[in-house]
């Protein structure tokens, strides 16, 4: 399945059915939204299994289709007690990417039942993307952030609007370790993705520049409607 | 079912149709006289009549509803309650009249021929048909009905939408089916759920306007210029609602069957049983390039109570809506009144779905969901499947519902309540209407992309404290006491009390942005001021050179402050 564009640097082939990847690190949502947006735009469907707090803004801005985005929860009231592994099993039946935290008491262990998962994972085509370790699914690849910088905070003003996180891929079915760093950018309703480029100073401060006349504005509206709301 | 009346194969059949207008607001019991409405992806689909004075019209916002009738009641849309309901009245015309299709709740038909005659003419008979119904006991004030009879089903059910307005049943001269559509706007098509609206819009602007207008077009040049939904358009406007030749009705092997050997005693399981036999129906129509448009769900208990009812939807039944249909048939069931005939007993033994009318797959089904792939029918079938290893309130569905906080923004429906076959359609319509740009849309004072990732269902309460240990405390006109300088999470619970998290460093900060929302409404009012925090990373998971910094979202609420949401 492709993935969209600065990832095709970590994963040349896109990803590759059967697989599990792990994201972890302090931007690793960001990173599976954006990982799986291209599938998902092209008509594949994604269950979201005992991830509670989804970030539904923030899938949508990073290009993930939420038509064909279904969460379920293993453990939520009134549920008839099947267990993680069962609902995992059920889902990459019928859904080509599964994005699931794997629950902490599987972290270490690996029973019988998870292998009988994996093989299934496997047969199906399914990818399975896990935030946090992949624990007993034996992740393929791990996807790791780093160096998480953020752009557009000041002491009191400004908004978050821009990011640069460097993403590392490792695992067994990559023969060495590729870095990248991905630069997210919030545009209106979207945040766009691309490479980040070494530092340019030019670059910088025409960024810069745009950002603090886009900044006076946004600054400008948002004030004014908040006035409104609170008077 | 082979009592197929003789129609004379020159002719559409002669039909009678029952509307009751606004049924969901009637089978939620809801006066004629009290403003109330039910919303459906926040739009009005049933009004009261008492709402339709104040100017609430099908199809408005929930917002632009308040805006014109403030004290308007507002209900959820319920499938399951609305066929609940309806059950009476159909049981009562299902007395006079043995056909009955069931189009949707608040809207049937029956083939008019024998009853009529057995009455003494249609006049006699739509009468009767309309007493009978406008008598049902049990049934919710406000009941409306309006009964049309007439060549065809399109022009019955134009008839009796008419016949709700004018107070007494519309009857169509037999052949002037024509006559009566010629003059009518030509929207009709679309009310009635024939043709899409693109359609409609595009004849309009042809300068189509009436159906007659569309009629007097010659039907080898309407086929040529929009295909055989055009086709379809035309014949309806012509009132030769006749199906179309090439299609001959299933032979009786294509019913399909399932007799359980242990009595399903629930609801679900018996709903699992027909989905898998809708996708085997499904199936073998779609491999023959047909769709169903009348099918016969037929359901026995081990006792030996039968129900049996026939639903009839213009545009075909995918199996999703054949499931959908079995499900309202048997919540009526069982939700039928003590001591009724046919009350339901037992565990259900058998569940048969009988396709009594197929037609060609000719691309109306194709205009209306654009093509299921494979991908979209393995997931849907995996819903199901989901929903019975967990339980309908586990596995749900986003919807866009707007608002100023993160968690706000979507609200999350069981995947049972939406029709997943026209979400994409649904979800994408609210989109374009927050504009392209969502901000100048209709949330002024949301915050600006890029959105949190992960955003916490309850908040965590946490302290804010400024460089010397104090908590910051923020004013109603959004001054702060000092500038943040550290926060440290609190864990644990109130009734145990709060236990102190290690304290992380701001780096930056943003704000206070304050929201004062649903100051009208004291239960729903919220007054807050949101912050952007970078501050140290506290976990360590994955950042190993410890220069990780987390983006966070922070609210102070009532003096309390509050984790909202993480940039991550």
């Amino acid at each position: 399945m492709p993935v969209a564009h600065p990832f095709d640097r970590l994963l040349p082939d896109g990803l590759m059915r059967g697989q599990v990847v792990s994201c972890r690190g302090s931007g690793a949502r960001s990173v599976a939204f954006g990982l799986v947006s291209t599938a998902l735009a092209e008509g594949a469907w994604m269950a979201v299994i005992d991830v509670p707090t989804f970030g539904t803004d923030a899938a949508a801005e990073l290009g993930v289709p939420l038509e064909r985005v279904v969460r379920v929860e293993t453990n939520a009231v009134g549920s008839s007690g099947s267990g993680w592994v069962d609902v995992m099993g059920a889902a990459v039946d019928g859904f080509d990417l599964v994005l699931t935290r794997v629950p902490a008491e599987l972290h270490d262990r690996r029973p019988a039942a998870v292998r009988k998962l994996n093989s299934r994972v496997r047969q199906k085509g399914a990818v399975v993307v896990t935030l946090g370790t992949a624990g007993a699914l034996g992740g393929d690849i791990e996807l790791t952030t780093q160096r998480t910088s953020w752009a557009g905070l000041e002491d009191g003003a400004g908004h978050l609007e821009r990011r640069v996180v460097e993403v590392q891929a490792s695992g067994r079915r990559i023969p060495e370790r590729r870095s990248c760093a991905i630069e997210m950018v919030g545009a209106g309703t979207r945040v766009a993705l691309g490479v980040a480029t070494e530092r340019d100073p030019q670059a910088e401060l025409l960024a810069e520049m745009t950002a603090t006349t886009e900044k006076a504005d946004g600054v400008v509206v948002t004030d004014l409607n908040d006035r409104r709301l609170a008077g | 079912m082979s009592q197929e009346p003789d129609s004379s194969p020159s002719g559409p059949v002669r039909m009678a149709t029952i509307w009751c207008p606004d049924w969901p607001v009637v089978a939620a019991g809801c006066p004629a006289d009290v403003p109330a409405a039910v919303l459906r992806a926040h739009r009005v689909v049933a009004r009261t009549r008492a709402a339709a004075d104040e100017g609430i019209v099908i199809g408005q916002r929930r917002r632009q509803a308040q805006q014109r009738c403030p004290s308007i009641m507002l209900l959820d849309d319920d499938p399951s309650r609305d066929a609940r309901e309806f059950e009476s009245i159909v049981r009562t015309v299902a007395e006079i009249a043995p056909r009955v299709d069931v189009v949707e709740p608040g809207w049937m038909s029956v083939a008019a021929r024998g009853p009529s005659r057995y009455f003494g003419g249609d006049e006699a008979m739509a009468t009767h048909v309309r007493d009978a119904v406008m008598g049902v006991s049990g049934i919710p004030v406000g009941l409306q009905a309006g009964v049309g009879v007439a060549d065809g089903r399109f022009a019955a059910s134009v008839a009796a939408r008419l016949g709700v307005r004018r107070g007494h049943p519309v009857v169509v001269a037999p052949g002037g089916s024509r006559d009566f559509c010629g003059p009518l706007p030509i929207g009709w098509l679309q009310t009635l759920d024939e043709v899409d609206a693109d359609l409609v819009d595009l004849f309009v602007r042809l300068g189509l306007r009436r159906l007659g207008e569309l009629a007097a077009l010659d039907p080898s040049d309407v086929l040529g210029r929009f295909g055989p939904v055009g086709a379809h358009a035309h014949r309806l406007a012509s009132g030769t609602d006749i199906r179309p030749a090439n299609t001959v009705d299933p032979a009786p092997e294509r019913r399909l069957a399932r007799v359980l050997d242990d009595p399903a005693a629930q609801s679900e399981a018996v709903v699992f049983v027909a989905k898998q036999l809708a996708d085997e129906l499904a199936d073998r129509l779609g491999a023959d390039g047909r769709v169903c448009t009348r099918l016969v769900v037929l359901l026995e208990t081990e006792h030996g109570e039968r129900s049996e009812r026939s639903w009839y939807r213009s545009a075909g039944m995918s199996a999703a809506a054949m499931v959908e249909r079995v499900r309202w048939q048997l919540d009526a069931w069982v939700n039928l009144p003590r001591g009724s005939e046919h009350e339901i007993t037992g565990g259900v033994t058998l569940v048969r779905l009988a396709p009594e009318e197929v037609r060609a797959d000719d691309g109306v089904q194709l205009g209306l969901w654009g093509g299921q792939s494979d991908a979209d029918r393995r997931a849907l079938r995996s819903i199901a499947r989901l929903t019975t290893l967990t339980s309908e309130t586990a596995v749900t569905v986003p919807v866009w519902q707007g608002g100023r906080l993160p968690a706000d923004r979507y609200r999350w429906m069981p995947a049972t309540l939406v029709d997943l076959d026209q979400r994409e359609r649904a979800v994408s319509r609210t989109a374009t209407g927050a504009g392209i740009d969502g901000r100048s849309g209709p949330w002024p004072g949301c915050l600006p992309a890029p959105a949190p990732a992960t955003v916490f269902d309850e908040p965590l309460p946490l302290d804010v404290l400024d460089a010397r240990g104090q908590v910051v405390r923020v004013s109603g006109r959004g001054t702060m006491s000092a500038d943040p300088a550290a926060i440290r999470l609190l864990l644990g619970s109130e009734a145990e009390g709060w236990q102190r998290g290690p304290l992380s460093t701001v780096r930056s900060w943003a704000g206070p942005w304050p929201v004062d929302q649903h100051w009208w409404e004291p239960t729903r009012h919220r007054r807050l001021a949101r912050f952007q925090m970078l501050v140290d990373g506290d976990d360590g998971d994955g950042g190993d050179d410890g220069s990780e910094q987390r983006a966070h979202l922070v609210i102070a609420e009532h003096q309390h402050w509050y984790l909202l949401a993480t940039y991550d």
